[in-house]
């Protein structure tokens, strides 16, 4: 059986296939996500000033002619998981005094039950004393955020939020300047962040979007110079691919 | 696609300065997994392996959001994404020569027997078809027949020029119907 020799009608098949596509595998979509969460966990768990643990990928549910995504949170949590996010917290409340921790809860497999929107976890300057974890609340699942962090949190204050949102008004231009090559215009940004934000939330990010601007713009002396600073505070970043990347492009 | 609009999955949220905002990457992976599947299994990778190229695809996701623009819609940057670890694959899997059955899959409820069985039938004649189109050809075709992107949006997230983008898709809108015969 071929599709129809007529073009139109072969369009038309490819519009019907894609608008009905093979449904997935049932729980696909929660084994990815352990693993996604999980790789990134290994990297992150172990970054000095950033504890990350696992986070629920949100759910998605029509409402009000919107699709909005809810966080799901597990029900249950690996002890282990557990363990790792109070030992990075620690380690991260060691150096700064302010950041914030994003919690990934692993979805469970067999359930589609929705129990409560993923959480952000403010740190505080001490350690904490117990297990920072996804506190579960009984939102009801239209009651959820459309984004998962920063603005999702019942234990991240209403100042964190705001901050979190400023911080990203100037950084995403720097981003976006970046990435329409336009490195002086980003690393304006970035200066203006670290203005204003001098020990921001998105201080890591910053400093990335900074050192490839700096290549960019031929300050290699000054690029290298940050990187050695950025691997050195952040051993383990998931930025770092980026800033070697941008390393790799100074000619020699 | 019924999926929502990319601007809409890019910016769910604008902050108030109006400047568009990357969602976070839960959210991310949340939307934008079952498009990063299909089109995987669109671009020939075997049922067996879409999980392990998926999970692949939103690490780099992940990786690689900082380059992202955010003003520029997610959807063919991650398509573009999974067409690279997608032609690597079918690069190495050529050497492998083995045969991968599709693994039994565990359907989530939906549509009856009969619809899902004429559903299942059309769509495998599709992928069949498409497996015909060079996969340069065939992403660029995905991208504007089944996804509905417009071609200069293909062009720019390919990194190809407007005119190559409309040139593969000449090329894979011809190479998709068989002339004649069946199967």
């Amino acid at each position: 059986m071929n599709l129809p020799i007529d073009e139109l009608e072969a369009l038309r098949w490819l519009k019907e296939t894609a608008a009905a596509p093979d449904p997935l595998p049932t729980d696909a979509e929660s084994r990815v996500w352990a693993k996604v969460a999980g790789d990134l966990n290994a990297q992150a768990l172990g970054q000095l000033g950033v504890a990350t643990s696992l986070s629920a990928p949100s759910a998605r549910i029509a409402s009000g002619g919107h699709r909005v995504v809810l966080s799901r949170l597990a029900m249950w949590s690996a002890p282990a998981l557990v363990l790792g996010v109070i030992v990075g917290v620690a380690g991260h409340a060691a150096l700064t005094t302010e950041k914030v921790v994003t919690v990934y809860v692993e979805r469970p497999e067999s359930t589609l039950a929705i129990n409560a929107p993923v959480e952000d976890t403010k740190v505080a300057p001490e350690p904490p004393t117990e297990p920072v974890v996804a506190p579960q609340h009984g939102s009801q699942p239209g009651a959820g955020q459309v984004r998962t962090s920063a603005s999702a949190s019942s234990s991240t204050s209403p100042h964190a939020e705001g901050a979190l949102a400023r911080e990203r008004g100037v950084l995403d231009p720097a981003r976006s300047a970046l990435a329409a090559g336009n490195p002086a215009l980003a690393l304006e940004r970035v200066k203006q962040h670290a203005r204003q934000f001098p020990s921001g939330l998105l201080s890591e990010e910053r400093e990335a979007i900074a050192i490839n601007a700096l290549v960019q713009l031929g300050g290699y002396q000054q690029a290298e110079k940050r990187a050695e600073l950025f691997h050195s505070r952040y051993p383990q970043s998931l930025m770092t691919h980026s800033v070697d990347a941008a390393m790799t492009a100074i000619p020699r | 696609m019924v999926e929502p609009s990319v601007s809409n999955a890019v910016a769910p949220n604008p902050p108030a300065d109006g400047l568009p905002a990357l969602p976070e990457f839960p959210e991310i992976f949340a939307t934008h997994f079952r498009y990063c599947w299909l089109s995987l299994k669109r671009l020939g990778v075997n049922g067996g392996d879409l999980e392990d190229l998926t999970h692949e695809v939103f690490l780099r996701v992940h990786a690689q959001l900082l380059q992202h623009d955010p003003e520029r819609p997610l959807r063919p940057w991650i398509f573009n994404i999974a067409l690279g670890l997608a032609s690597n694959y079918r690069r190495l899997a050529r050497h492998r020569l083995q045969f991968h059955a599709e693994p039994p899959e565990r359907i989530a409820d939906g549509p009856s027997a009969d619809e899902r069985l004429i559903a299942n039938e059309r769509n495998a004649m599709v992928q069949r078809a498409l497996e015909q189109v060079p996969l340069q050809h065939r992403a660029v075709l995905i991208l504007h027949d089944m996804d509905e992107v417009a071609v200069p949006q293909i062009a720019t997230s390919l990194g190809i020029g407007t005119n190559t983008a409309y040139s593969r898709l000449r090329l894979g809108r011809e190479k998709l119907q068989p002339r004649g015969g069946s199967k």
